[in-house]
């Protein structure tokens, strides 16, 4: 057996069962060497290799397939009571995502409507509000929930921690300069240059990049970088704080110190998020450090829960 | 990791023809099928698909021990059962009612 073979094998063990081992790894790689002894009679080392290539990929194929039969068939399984544990979740989430928004657009609609009678520029300003309210109302949502989750339900939370993710990162490097962009020129009435606020994410690396050659002695070139990880880091606020929540729920059941830890984790990303600045123009942090600080506070205060909650029995098994 | 245990009564595109191919032939090799399929079956995909047919006892596999001193991994055989060939029949039958131009 070659070395990519024991490779392959042992982790086809630790994917499958010992009977799906036997009855697909085994019966794939019989197959490929049986091509492959083919091809070494018909002879050709291009030949030879071609096969082998597409054999392995075949077999890296196979893990993917077994792996994706599995989340899938376990996924779909999702009982009544764990039904209305995510419906609840995806409510209270969509409420808190509602009101938070609208909470934070109303100071700059008011303004608007009294400089210049246009309230309908706040519409701009929203993809603004979405990346700090998006993982707010994320943990709302989770930390609602009152009963312990199942490791079904916990699998669907993930997944949709992290499509907020995914959307966090789309508002932050694209939807977010362009309506900024649209609210200046609007304001304005002309067409204006791009600040590092309006440039999407590309463009605000090349402009970074861009300085940091040019400029050596600026203060510009760490804020510009800043900026860039900034957005970077933002994006995983979902997945953080959805973590968080679920190690929360897993072991607290008390409605008040959920909300208690909650507040607590959410003012302490916020002043971080908001003190990378301070931190950065201090020279204490490099720009990826300051940046990526908040989440690493959200991970550490996880872990720590979850290393509290495994050394005392969970409220409660669902 | 073990998926749950498939509905015996759907029988997907990928099954149909499967089961068309080991109907005419005794006994075949995944990767047989994969030839036989012109392109329809991939070899990613088919020691999947026939591992979940198994588990609906559509197939039934043997190892094919190799020949004595030609070494190599034992193949595996995949075979149609009575259940397997049942299907195949209503299956058919009922695509060439529902949908003439599907059920050939």
């Amino acid at each position: 057996m070659s070395r990519v073979d024991r490779v392959l094998r042992w982790l086809a063990v630790r994917l499958m069962n010992e009977s799906r081992v036997e009855r697909l790894f085994d019966a794939a790689v019989a197959d490929l060497r049986f091509e492959m002894k083919r091809a070494m009679v018909a002879g050709g080392r291009l030949r030879i290799a071609g096969v082998a290539l597409r054999g392995y990929l075949s077999l890296l194929a196979l893990f993917a397939t077994h792996v994706g039969e599995v989340t899938v068939s376990t996924l779909r399984v999702v009982g009544g009571d764990e039904r209305r544990t995510l419906k609840k979740m995806a409510v209270v989430t969509a409420a808190v995502l509602t009101v938070s928004t609208a909470l934070l657009l109303l100071p700059p609609a008011l303004g608007l409507t009294r400089s210049s009678g246009r309230y309908s520029l706040a519409v701009y300003l929203v993809p603004q509000a979405l990346p700090l309210t998006i993982p707010i109302a994320l943990l709302a949502g989770i930390l609602s929930v009152p009963l312990l989750p199942g490791m079904r339900t916990k699998a669907w939370v993930l997944i949709g921690t992290v499509a907020m993710s995914v959307g966090s990162f789309v508002v932050l490097g694209w939807a977010m300069p362009y309506a900024n962009q649209a609210f200046r020129e609007a304001v304005a009435g002309r067409q204006l240059s791009k600040g590092p606020n309006e440039m999407t994410l590309p463009e605000l690396n090349r402009a970074a990049s861009h300085v940091e050659s040019s400029a050596a002695f600026s203060k510009q070139p760490a804020q510009r970088r800043l900026d860039y990880h900034i957005r970077w880091a933002l994006s995983f606020a979902p997945l953080m704080f959805g973590a968080f929540a679920l190690a929360t729920i897993t072991r607290q059941r008390g409605a008040i110190l959920r909300a208690v830890l909650g507040t607590a984790v959410t003012i302490g990303y916020t002043v971080l998020l908001f003190g990378a600045a301070a931190f950065q123009n201090g020279a204490w942090l490099p720009p990826p450090a300051a940046a990526w600080l908040p989440n690493i506070f959200a991970a550490g205060v996880t872990i720590a829960m979850l290393r509290t909650s495994s050394r005392q029995p969970a409220a409660s098994e669902s | 990791m073990v998926p749950p245990h498939p509905n015996p009564l759907t029988v997907s595109r990928k099954e149909l023809l499967v089961l068309r191919l080991l109907a005419s032939a005794d006994e075949l090799y995944g990767l047989q099928m994969v030839d036989a399929s012109a392109g329809d079956l991939k070899r990613g995909t088919i020691y999947v698909t026939l591992g979940r047919m198994e588990d609906k006892g559509y197939l039934t596999s043997r190892s094919d021990e190799p020949p004595p001193g030609a070494g190599g991994h034992p193949r595996r055989l995949y075979t149609l059962t009575p259940l397997g060939r049942r299907m195949l029949k209503r299956w058919s039958s009922a695509l060439e009612r529902l949908m003439p131009e599907f059920g050939r």
